[in-house]
């Protein structure tokens, strides 16, 4: 049995980005390990590996406080994003297009089994009020991962949520990403992620966002071009937010049902569980 | 005008990514995304190019 770590550990979906380095410091002040799960897939695998932000954080507290793993998720994104595929196409239609929210519900997924491997009870991640209409993003959504999380013992946290965002500089986001409702804030907003890394020293700059430097530094997230075009170009541009955001919180309902069984079963048959098989590949 | 053309496009673009098996429509979503952003990529090699020949610093950061 894993020793008890509990209110000593946790864990931290950690991309070595802007935001989850931010959400790494703070949890260093609290945690006497930070352990910060990176996450790979077959549509990422060519992105920068996180390290250079991990020296970053390992010389400003000390150099064991933060493990970092690499985890590789596709088959667990697979089993996740295809089962019950014509049936839940039929239902939800183009909602199947939601890749990048798969990939977020399978990061959460294997950050329980390693929490549940290494008794942690604390989970959290550097998720903002940027890009809003992400599944991963979406509050109704973060509700039920969160709900999934205390379904097996464990407190899932967003220490940076209501943070300011810094306008997104990437060209790409401003031609796609037109219209879609972001929480008020003042211009430019004075308490960010980047600000609070510049002013610890960890990062040169206030805002690298869409950098080389920040690309340099960060995992990538799973490719979103398709999965805007079918938000803003089609479904957005003929319904309400509102409508969108209900249809996404139906997928993610029944996406979280099914990933709720599948670590009822890892509980239980730990490594030969369905689950299981998808970790160890 | 402009909404209904976009809707096209976009179903154009995505119908055939929902038919396809895993696998191929990770590849699809890749393929699409790099196209998307081959012009900016471009852009960008063409402006540190003429910024190196002009002599001309290049922004901090790469930004």
């Amino acid at each position: 049995m894993a020793p008890d770590t509990s209110e000593k550990e946790c864990a931290l979906l950690y991309s070595g980005g802007t935001d989850s380095t931010c959400t790494a410091m703070l949890l260093g002040e609290r945690f006497e390990r930070v352990h910060l799960l990176t996450f790979e897939e077959d549509a990422t695998r060519s992105s920068a590996f996180p390290d250079a932000n991990v020296q970053r954080l390992r010389d400003h507290f000390d150099p064991n406080r933060f493990p970092h793993q690499l985890l590789y998720i596709e088959p667990l994104l697979k089993t996740l994003s295809t089962e019950n595929y014509l049936q839940n196409l039929r239902r939800h239609g183009l909602f199947m297009l939601s890749n990048c929210g798969f990939s977020s519900l399978s990061w959460h997924v294997r950050t329980i089994v390693y929490c549940l491997d290494n008794n942690i009870t604390v989970a959290a991640d550097g998720v903002t009020q940027e890009l809003t209409h992400f599944p991963g993003h979406m509050d109704v959504v973060l509700r039920l991962f969160k709900s999934l999380y205390a379904h097996f013992g464990i407190a899932y946290e967003n220490p940076v949520r209501d943070w300011g965002v810094p306008p997104d500089p990437r060209f790409l986001n401003r031609l796609i990403v037109n219209t879609h409702p972001a929480p008020a804030q003042e211009d430019p907003p004075l308490k960010t992620t980047g600000h609070y890394l510049y002013e610890h020293g960890i990062l040169p700059h206030p805002n690298l966002k869409g950098s080389d430097l920040d690309r340099s530094m960060q995992h990538d997230c799973y490719p979103f071009v398709l999965f805007n075009i079918f938000v803003f170009w089609i479904y957005l541009a003929f319904h309400s937010y509102d409508e969108y955001e209900e249809r996404m919180h139906s997928l993610f309902s029944e996406k979280t049902r099914f990933a709720r069984s599948l670590l009822e079963d890892y509980e239980l048959h730990g490594l030969r569980s369905a689950l299981g098989a998808c970790i160890t590949q | 005008m402009l909404r209904f053309l976009r809707y096209g496009v976009g179903l154009l673009l995505c119908a055939p990514a929902l038919l396809l098996p895993y696998r191929a429509r990770v590849v699809y979503g890749n393929a699409v995304a790099w196209l998307f952003h081959l012009p900016y990529i471009v852009f960008g090699r063409v402006a540190r190019t003429l910024l190196r020949k002009l002599n001309l610093p290049l922004p901090p950061h790469g930004s």
